[in-house]
């Protein structure tokens, strides 16, 4: 399976090679259990720095579509196929506008809405 | 004395092997490569002009030639000081005329490391590519032969312990063995892992290519390693069994191997027609 990475392409390398990883578990290319190479082998072979890959690889292991074991290596998760399906970027929009429109509604300003998401993103009421 | 006229064919075989049989293998590689993959149609195989290719070739025949009359100098000279003298042969000859043979070896490398270089820097595309399928040492090299370098190092380690005992000190030679075996495998180990992890030394090889250039170069390595062993338990064995007069003729064996299964094995499993050249093409 080859991944192809454009280095002059405006989207960011880490989500290139993000997307691609997905597409391939889409597409029967990588099943569930195959083997991926370690940071440092596909860093170098890409010539990425090995942050950009590990920040895919984050990314990914996050979302359950790969599963580090350790010095074993790093493996597609076996429900990699229903989880690639799930955008998490589109469900916390959901979910905000979802909460902001209920917040509108009761009646708080779009400025006491910032101050406060402001505040809980950066943990001053906590 | 025999051993010396056994030494004389050994020599003789050393000569020709290594400054005449592979720079002549290599010579036709390369005329073969500039005859059916000109600079016109594979520009990225070639970051410099082609006559520095010629020329370079020019070089590499007349500085093998020069060495091989070096040698055949040498075999006479050697010749007439056993007719002389009787005497035995130090095994530093064949060894010290194999560091000369080496030298348009070692160049040809550079020049390898180079041109790499120059490729890489002339390489504008903003596209990359990679397989996603990890490279373990297992895919390249057996358990088996792993198991007998690891082996044939702990047993020559032990077999220079149950003669000499073991000091930390220059003059003990367990120590001298430990170290200098040590520091060969590290660096085969340091070689391998760049295989395994390393960064593409040619931009453009195809994956294939690269995979087989790989097996062969790791697969050497380890024979390599296992032979170093065997090569000094043998030494110090014949030392012990008084049969010092055979180490000359074993020394110069033991060289010749080295180049056999170094660039011999590249050579013989790379096969020129079996190389993806498509990749060097423009626009490819």
């Amino acid at each position: 399976m080859d991944i192809t990475i454009d280095i002059d392409n405006s989207t960011p390398l880490f989500t290139q090679l993000m997307n691609q990883i997905k597409e391939a578990i889409l597409n029967n290319s990588l099943n569930p259990g195959a083997a991926l190479p370690s940071i440092r082998q596909l860093a170098n072979d890409l010539d990425l720095n090995n942050k950009t890959v590990a920040k895919a690889y984050r990314l990914l292991e996050r979302d359950s579509i790969i599963q580090a074991k350790g010095y074993r290596g790093t493996f597609i998760h076996p429900d990699a196929k229903e989880n690639c399906a799930v955008d998490l970027n589109e469900w916390v929009t959901e979910k905000l506008t979802e909460t902001i429109t209920s917040f509108r509604s009761s009646g708080v300003t779009d400025s006491e809405i910032r101050i406060a998401f402001g505040n809980v993103m950066h943990n001053r009421n906590n | 004395m025999p051993e010396n006229i056994i030494f004389h064919i050994i020599f003789l075989s050393q000569i020709l092997l290594i400054s005449y049989y592979y720079p002549k293998q290599v010579l036709d590689r390369t005329a073969a490569v500039l005859e059916k993959h000109p600079p016109d149609q594979y520009p990225k195989l070639y970051p410099r002009p082609h006559s520095f290719y010629t020329q370079g070739q020019k070089r590499y025949k007349v500085a093998n030639h020069v060495i091989l009359a070096l040698g055949f100098g040498l075999f006479i000279a050697i010749g007439n000081w056993d007719y002389s003298t009787s005497g035995e042969i130090n095994n530093m000859i064949p060894f010290a005329y194999w560091m000369i043979q080496g030298i348009p070896m070692l160049l040809l490398e550079f020049l390898g490391y180079s041109r790499f270089k120059l490729m890489r820097a002339a390489d504008v595309s903003g596209k990359r590519r990679a397989v996603l399928n990890p490279r373990r040492l297992f895919d390249f090299v057996s358990p088996g032969l792993f198991g007998l370098a690891i082996f044939m190092y702990v047993a020559c380690i032990l077999f220079f312990y149950s003669i000499h005992g073991f000091q930390i000190h220059p003059s003990n030679d367990t120590f001298i063995i430990f170290v200098s075996l040590t520091l060969m495998n590290l660096l085969f180990t340091a070689i391998i892992v760049g295989h395994l992890r390393g960064k593409k030394r040619d931009p453009h090889q195809a994956h294939d290519d690269r995979m087989k250039q790989s097996v062969a170069s790791i697969k050497s390595l380890f024979i390599m390693s296992v032979v170093a062993s065997f090569f000094i338990i043998t030494t110090e064995g014949m030392q012990a069994l008084h049969l010092d007069f055979y180490r000359a003729s074993l020394m110069s064996a033991y060289l010749q191997l080295t180049i056999v299964i170094g660039l011999g094995a590249l050579l013989r499993k790379i096969k020129l027609e079996e190389i993806d050249f498509e990749v060097y093409r423009k626009g490819a």
